[in-house]
């Protein structure tokens, strides 16, 4: 009887256990179904979608909870610079960007917990309205801890292994029906705080 | 001993597999759910708007959000019957989105396609009836595919002048019982 009970107990334990966490362990590390990426930015198709799969519907639940269908806003992120490391809060990188095919948009840096960085900067993002171009109407800002003498700045102080999110609101057909292949800022790392590298 | 071996992990198995889609199924549920109870301080706040403080390094309600947007959040309740919602213009990208339980964008009403003067939205479920005038007045009926859910308000508002602008805007703009007294 005892063995009968334990037989019955370890198929649920184990069941259990494996069951929610392989569900737990796609959920935290990304499986989205609909993954599309373009030079180091990734989207989704299916972001707040009532088409969204299970998986990619979880995936948003948990990073971009309240996010708007594509044909509202198209939402890029990265974690990475150009060369594929993964982005530092005390380095500085050069964004270099050109006109994008939407009626606004802006670019966000987030620390590691989703929320924007704690450093008392007020310089989390830049956006359409407030970016300097330059006089080919391409533009060119800095990620770093300091500002220094950059014109356009988004702060990474405290920011650790940050990510971005580029936000594209009422983008037209170009963006929105070719998302593997528009045109998004290039994101190059140029030195890095006491690190020598 | 071997048969014994073997229903044991099929059986294992079959539960993991039933647990892993009925959790993956679950999990915008349970999030959405918290977001509910967060936007509505635990239920005291629905069927009224909820107008966010510009969004800065100490917000914690949402996770991602955006510094440059004005955002106003209603979690509707429809169990009491329909809700109506009113939005202002705003010269400059606003919308009203809503969301299911179960976290889908079903509905997004942008300036570009609203009135000049705003709008109001009635958000029902399929089976709630509502009157010809109150049809009329709408500028649109929307059936919610949940009775429980969030109506999002973003404008962009990246300054602190036009911040200024959104919050008397927005004071205006209401998400309340339809059939209230």
């Amino acid at each position: 009887m005892l063995k009968k009970i334990a037989f019955v107990l370890s198929i649920i334990l184990v069941g259990a256990a494996v069951g929610v966490g392989s569900a737990m362990l796609m959920i935290r590390n990304g499986a989205m179904i609909g993954r599309v990426d373009n030079n180091h930015w990734y989207t989704s198709r299916t972001v707040g979608s009532v088409d969204a799969d299970p998986y990619t519907r979880a995936l948003v639940a948990r990073i971009g909870l309240l996010g708007l269908n594509r044909q509202e806003t198209v939402y890029f992120s990265r974690t990475e610079d150009e060369a594929g490391v993964v982005f530092d809060g005390a380095c500085t990188y050069r964004i270099d960007g050109g006109p994008l095919a939407a009626r606004w948009w802006s670019i966000t840096l987030y620390a590691p917990d989703n929320f924007l960085a704690v450093n008392g900067d007020h310089q989390p993002s830049i956006d359409a309205t407030s970016v300097q171009p330059n006089a080919d109407g391409s533009w060119t800002a800095r990620i770093a801890p300091e500002q220094g003498d950059a014109v356009n700045w988004i702060s990474s102080r405290n920011g650790g292994a940050f990510s971005l999110s580029i936000r594209l609101y009422n983008p037209e057909p170009a963006i929105s029906e070719h998302l593997e292949d528009v045109p998004l800022p290039t994101i190059t790392r140029e030195a890095c705080e006491g690190a020598g590298q | 001993m071997k048969k014994a071996w073997i229903i044991w992990l099929a059986s294992t198995l079959l539960l993991a597999a039933a647990l892993h889609v009925a959790f993956m199924f679950a999990y915008p549920y349970i999030l959405m759910n918290a977001a509910m109870d967060r936007l509505s301080a635990n239920g005291e706040r629905e069927n009224v708007w909820t107008h966010a403080p510009r969004m800065t390094e100490t917000a914690r309600l949402i996770v991602r959000p955006s510094p440059d947007l004005a955002y106003s959040s209603c979690v509707y309740d429809l169990s009491d019957g329909p809700v109506q919602i009113s939005v202002q213009p705003w010269g400059d990208y606003m919308s009203l989105s809503l969301f299911g339980a179960n976290t889908d964008n079903y509905f997004t009403l942008n300036d570009r396609r609203m009135p000049e003067s705003g709008a109001i939205v009635i958000l029902r479920t399929a089976d709630q009836a509502i009157t010809d005038e109150q049809r009329a007045a709408a500028f649109e009926v929307v059936d919610s595919p949940s009775a429980r859910g969030i109506a999002l308000v973003r404008r962009l508002a990246p300054s602190p002048e036009r911040f200024a602008e959104a919050e008397a805007a927005r004071v205006q703009e209401e998400c309340r019982a339809l059939n209230a007294e």
